[in-house]
Protein backbone atom coordinates (compact mmCIF):
# COMPACT_ATOMS: atom_id res chain seq x y z
CA UNK A 1 0.00 0.00 0.00
CA UNK A 2 2.76 2.41 1.07
CA UNK A 3 4.70 1.83 -2.13
CA UNK A 4 1.69 2.78 -4.20
CA UNK A 5 1.47 6.24 -2.61
CA UNK A 6 3.32 8.46 -5.00
CA UNK A 7 4.76 11.76 -3.87
CA UNK A 8 4.25 14.48 -6.46
CA UNK A 9 6.78 17.21 -7.08
CA UNK A 10 4.65 19.76 -5.23
CA UNK A 11 4.36 17.44 -2.22
CA UNK A 12 8.01 18.06 -1.44
CA UNK A 13 7.33 21.80 -1.49
CA UNK A 14 4.27 21.46 0.75
CA UNK A 15 6.18 19.27 3.17
CA UNK A 16 9.04 21.75 3.36
CA UNK A 17 6.56 24.56 4.03
CA UNK A 18 4.93 22.58 6.84
CA UNK A 19 8.35 21.80 8.34
CA UNK A 20 9.20 25.52 8.20
CA UNK A 21 5.97 26.34 10.06
CA UNK A 22 7.00 24.03 12.89
CA UNK A 23 10.77 24.55 12.96
CA UNK A 24 11.68 27.60 10.91
CA UNK A 25 13.17 28.19 7.48
CA UNK A 26 16.75 27.32 8.43
CA UNK A 27 15.78 23.85 9.63
CA UNK A 28 13.48 23.13 6.71
CA UNK A 29 16.13 24.06 4.13
CA UNK A 30 17.76 20.63 4.33
CA UNK A 31 14.48 18.91 3.43
CA UNK A 32 14.83 19.45 -0.30
CA UNK A 33 13.16 16.12 -0.94
CA UNK A 34 11.11 14.10 1.50
CA UNK A 35 10.22 10.43 1.79
CA UNK A 36 7.18 8.52 3.03
CA UNK A 37 8.51 8.37 6.58
CA UNK A 38 8.88 12.15 6.72
CA UNK A 39 5.30 12.57 5.47
CA UNK A 40 4.04 10.21 8.19
CA UNK A 41 5.90 12.07 10.92
CA UNK A 42 4.41 15.32 9.63
CA UNK A 43 0.97 13.71 9.80
CA UNK A 44 1.56 12.86 13.46
CA UNK A 45 2.74 16.41 14.14
CA UNK A 46 -0.34 17.91 12.52
CA UNK A 47 -2.60 15.53 14.46
CA UNK A 48 -0.85 16.18 17.77
CA UNK A 49 -1.09 19.94 17.32
CA UNK A 50 -4.76 19.87 16.35
CA UNK A 51 -5.61 21.36 19.76
CA UNK A 52 -3.54 24.45 19.01
CA UNK A 53 -6.16 27.07 18.26
CA UNK A 54 -3.72 29.24 16.29
CA UNK A 55 -3.30 26.32 13.90
CA UNK A 56 -6.99 25.54 13.48
CA UNK A 57 -7.48 29.16 12.47
CA UNK A 58 -5.34 28.53 9.42
CA UNK A 59 -6.13 24.92 8.65
CA UNK A 60 -9.55 23.77 9.81
CA UNK A 61 -10.04 20.36 11.38
CA UNK A 62 -6.73 18.53 11.02
CA UNK A 63 -8.24 15.72 13.10
CA UNK A 64 -6.62 12.31 13.00
CA UNK A 65 -8.74 9.17 12.60
CA UNK A 66 -10.19 8.31 16.02
CA UNK A 67 -8.40 5.44 17.75
CA UNK A 68 -5.87 4.94 14.98
CA UNK A 69 -2.44 6.30 14.20
CA UNK A 70 -2.39 8.57 11.18
CA UNK A 71 -1.32 6.51 8.18
CA UNK A 72 0.63 7.62 5.13
CA UNK A 73 -2.37 8.50 2.99
CA UNK A 74 -4.04 10.54 5.74
CA UNK A 75 -0.74 12.24 6.47
CA UNK A 76 -0.16 13.13 2.84
CA UNK A 77 -3.65 14.64 2.58
CA UNK A 78 -2.94 16.80 5.64
CA UNK A 79 0.47 17.87 4.38
CA UNK A 80 -1.09 18.93 1.09
CA UNK A 81 -3.93 20.79 2.80
CA UNK A 82 -1.73 22.51 5.35
CA UNK A 83 1.02 23.23 2.83
CA UNK A 84 -1.46 24.83 0.45
CA UNK A 85 -2.98 26.84 3.30
CA UNK A 86 0.39 28.15 4.39
CA UNK A 87 1.46 29.02 0.87
CA UNK A 88 -1.80 30.81 0.14
CA UNK A 89 -1.45 32.98 3.20
CA UNK A 90 0.54 36.14 2.71
CA UNK A 91 0.98 36.51 6.46
CA UNK A 92 4.22 35.42 8.10
CA UNK A 93 3.24 32.94 10.77
CA UNK A 94 4.85 32.52 14.14
CA UNK A 95 3.17 29.80 16.12
CA UNK A 96 3.78 29.60 19.85
CA UNK A 97 1.79 26.40 20.37
CA UNK A 98 2.68 24.69 17.13
CA UNK A 99 6.42 25.24 17.44
CA UNK A 100 6.42 23.99 21.02
CA UNK A 101 4.49 20.83 20.20
CA UNK A 102 6.46 20.20 17.01
CA UNK A 103 9.73 20.12 18.96
CA UNK A 104 8.62 16.76 20.38
CA UNK A 105 8.86 15.31 16.88
CA UNK A 106 12.19 16.80 15.88
CA UNK A 107 14.09 13.58 16.50
CA UNK A 108 11.56 11.44 14.63
CA UNK A 109 11.67 13.80 11.69
CA UNK A 110 15.46 13.82 11.54
CA UNK A 111 15.52 10.03 11.75
CA UNK A 112 12.98 9.78 8.94
CA UNK A 113 15.04 12.13 6.79
CA UNK A 114 18.18 10.07 7.40
CA UNK A 115 16.44 6.81 6.55
CA UNK A 116 16.42 5.52 10.12
CA UNK A 117 12.65 5.02 10.03
CA UNK A 118 9.75 7.07 11.29
CA UNK A 119 6.87 5.58 13.24
CA UNK B 1 28.48 32.51 24.91
CA UNK B 2 28.72 29.36 22.81
CA UNK B 3 31.71 28.25 24.80
CA UNK B 4 29.69 28.53 27.99
CA UNK B 5 26.89 26.32 26.78
CA UNK B 6 29.43 23.89 25.44
CA UNK B 7 31.01 23.79 28.86
CA UNK B 8 27.59 23.36 30.37
CA UNK B 9 26.98 20.38 28.16
CA UNK B 10 30.23 18.89 29.31
CA UNK B 11 29.17 19.42 32.91
CA UNK B 12 25.88 17.78 32.14
CA UNK B 13 27.59 14.74 30.77
CA UNK B 14 30.21 14.66 33.47
CA UNK B 15 28.15 12.76 36.07
CA UNK B 16 27.37 10.12 33.49
CA UNK B 17 31.05 9.78 32.68
CA UNK B 18 31.89 9.41 36.34
CA UNK B 19 29.46 6.53 36.51
CA UNK B 20 31.77 4.71 34.12
CA UNK B 21 30.72 1.77 32.04
CA UNK B 22 31.31 -1.90 31.66
CA UNK B 23 34.91 -2.69 30.68
CA UNK B 24 35.11 -3.30 26.94
CA UNK B 25 38.03 -3.37 24.53
CA UNK B 26 38.47 -0.06 22.67
CA UNK B 27 37.78 -1.76 19.33
CA UNK B 28 34.21 -2.36 20.47
CA UNK B 29 33.63 1.31 21.15
CA UNK B 30 33.12 4.15 18.72
CA UNK B 31 34.99 7.40 19.40
CA UNK B 32 33.34 10.78 18.86
CA UNK B 33 33.82 14.39 19.84
CA UNK B 34 31.43 16.83 21.38
CA UNK B 35 33.27 20.09 20.77
CA UNK B 36 36.61 19.82 22.53
CA UNK B 37 35.68 16.72 24.50
CA UNK B 38 36.34 13.17 23.34
CA UNK B 39 34.17 10.22 24.28
CA UNK B 40 33.54 6.64 23.29
CA UNK B 41 30.28 4.73 23.17
CA UNK B 42 29.96 0.93 23.08
CA UNK B 43 29.02 -0.32 19.63
CA UNK B 44 27.88 -3.82 20.52
CA UNK B 45 24.23 -2.88 20.74
CA UNK B 46 24.27 -0.10 18.15
CA UNK B 47 22.42 -0.63 14.88
CA UNK B 48 22.95 2.73 13.14
CA UNK B 49 24.38 6.17 13.68
CA UNK B 50 23.84 9.36 11.69
CA UNK B 51 24.82 12.98 11.99
CA UNK B 52 22.77 15.83 10.58
CA UNK B 53 23.63 19.54 10.79
CA UNK B 54 23.17 19.85 14.53
CA UNK B 55 22.05 16.42 15.64
CA UNK B 56 23.66 13.11 16.50
CA UNK B 57 21.26 10.19 16.00
CA UNK B 58 21.85 6.67 17.32
CA UNK B 59 19.57 3.69 16.79
CA UNK B 60 20.16 0.58 18.93
CA UNK B 61 19.53 -3.02 17.91
CA UNK B 62 16.64 -3.31 20.34
CA UNK B 63 14.95 -0.34 18.64
CA UNK B 64 15.95 2.20 21.30
CA UNK B 65 16.98 5.64 20.05
CA UNK B 66 19.08 8.53 21.21
CA UNK B 67 19.33 11.99 19.72
CA UNK B 68 21.46 14.91 20.87
CA UNK B 69 20.64 18.23 19.20
CA UNK B 70 22.06 21.70 19.59
CA UNK B 71 19.24 24.09 18.71
CA UNK B 72 19.39 27.78 17.88
CA UNK B 73 16.30 29.12 19.63
CA UNK B 74 16.31 32.30 17.54
CA UNK B 75 15.75 30.24 14.38
CA UNK B 76 12.52 28.73 15.69
CA UNK B 77 9.38 30.42 14.34
CA UNK B 78 8.14 31.83 17.63
CA UNK B 79 6.49 35.24 18.06
CA UNK B 80 8.87 38.17 18.12
CA UNK B 81 10.15 39.00 21.58
CA UNK B 82 9.93 35.43 22.88
CA UNK B 83 12.87 34.91 25.22
CA UNK B 84 14.54 31.56 25.74
CA UNK B 85 14.67 31.33 29.54
CA UNK B 86 11.13 32.39 30.49
CA UNK B 87 9.83 30.36 27.54
CA UNK B 88 11.57 27.16 28.68
CA UNK B 89 10.49 27.72 32.27
CA UNK B 90 6.87 28.28 31.28
CA UNK B 91 6.75 25.37 28.84
CA UNK B 92 8.77 22.71 30.69
CA UNK B 93 9.43 24.10 34.14
CA UNK B 94 7.60 25.67 37.05
CA UNK B 95 6.63 28.93 35.36
CA UNK B 96 3.02 29.87 34.71
CA UNK B 97 2.46 30.41 30.98
CA UNK B 98 0.74 33.67 30.18
CA UNK B 99 0.54 33.29 26.43
CA UNK B 100 -2.53 31.20 25.47
CA UNK B 101 -0.56 29.37 22.78
CA UNK B 102 2.14 28.43 25.25
CA UNK B 103 -0.51 27.33 27.74
CA UNK B 104 -2.03 25.02 25.14
CA UNK B 105 1.40 23.71 24.20
CA UNK B 106 2.23 22.93 27.82
CA UNK B 107 -1.02 20.99 28.19
CA UNK B 108 -0.29 18.98 25.04
CA UNK B 109 3.35 18.33 25.97
CA UNK B 110 2.47 17.24 29.51
CA UNK B 111 -0.38 14.93 28.44
CA UNK B 112 1.97 11.96 28.35
CA UNK B 113 4.64 13.07 30.82
CA UNK B 114 4.75 10.87 33.92
CA UNK B 115 7.63 12.50 35.78
CA UNK B 116 9.35 15.79 35.43
CA UNK B 117 12.06 17.68 37.23
CA UNK B 118 13.98 20.91 36.95
CA UNK B 119 17.63 20.69 37.92
CA UNK B 120 19.84 23.72 38.42
CA UNK B 121 23.43 24.16 39.44
CA UNK B 122 25.60 27.01 40.63
CA UNK B 123 27.21 27.31 37.18
CA UNK B 124 23.93 28.63 35.79
CA UNK B 125 22.85 25.46 34.08
CA UNK B 126 19.19 24.45 34.08
CA UNK B 127 17.98 21.05 32.90
CA UNK B 128 14.29 20.43 32.25
CA UNK B 129 13.85 16.68 32.47
CA UNK B 130 10.69 14.99 31.17
CA UNK B 131 9.99 11.28 31.44
CA UNK B 132 7.22 9.47 29.58
CA UNK B 133 6.40 5.77 29.58
CA UNK B 134 9.16 4.84 27.14
CA UNK B 135 10.78 8.17 26.38
CA UNK B 136 12.99 10.68 28.17
CA UNK B 137 13.76 14.22 27.09
CA UNK B 138 16.08 16.79 28.58
CA UNK B 139 16.31 20.44 27.58
CA UNK B 140 19.50 22.06 28.77
CA UNK B 141 19.86 25.84 28.96
CA UNK B 142 22.65 28.02 30.25
CA UNK B 143 21.93 31.30 32.04
CA UNK B 144 24.58 33.01 29.96
CA UNK B 145 23.17 31.96 26.59
CA UNK B 146 20.02 33.54 25.18
CA UNK B 147 20.02 31.68 21.90
CA UNK B 148 21.20 28.07 22.22
CA UNK B 149 19.84 25.07 24.02
CA UNK B 150 20.57 21.37 23.97
CA UNK B 151 17.94 18.73 23.52
CA UNK B 152 18.53 15.11 24.48
CA UNK B 153 15.86 12.66 23.46
CA UNK B 154 15.83 8.93 24.13
CA UNK B 155 13.24 6.29 23.49
CA UNK B 156 13.24 2.65 24.57
CA UNK B 157 16.00 3.26 27.10
CA UNK B 158 16.33 5.91 29.76
CA UNK B 159 18.71 8.79 29.17
CA UNK B 160 20.53 7.88 32.36
CA UNK B 161 21.25 4.35 31.15
CA UNK B 162 22.55 5.57 27.79
CA UNK B 163 24.69 8.35 29.25
CA UNK B 164 26.03 5.81 31.73
CA UNK B 165 27.68 3.92 28.87
CA UNK B 166 29.74 6.96 27.81
CA UNK B 167 33.43 6.84 28.56
CA UNK B 168 35.85 9.73 28.29
CA UNK B 169 38.91 9.19 26.10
Amino acid sequence: MTDRVELLEEDHVYARRVIAAFFGDAFSASYTTVNHDVIEVLGHMIAESSDCSEWIELVPSPIAPVGARPGLEWSLRQVRKVGRGLMASAKKHNFMCLTSVGRNFRTRLEEAKMGLGGF
Amino acid sequence: MRLLIRSAFFLFLFPAILMGCAAQPEKERVPFHIWQHAFTLPTDSMAAMAVTDNTLLIRYQDGARLAVSLVDFTSEPLPEGTELHPYMDQLYGNGEPEDPGLKQAREIVFKSVEERSVLTDKEGLTIYWLVEESRSQAFVVDDSSDDLYLMLDSEGRTLESILGTLKRR
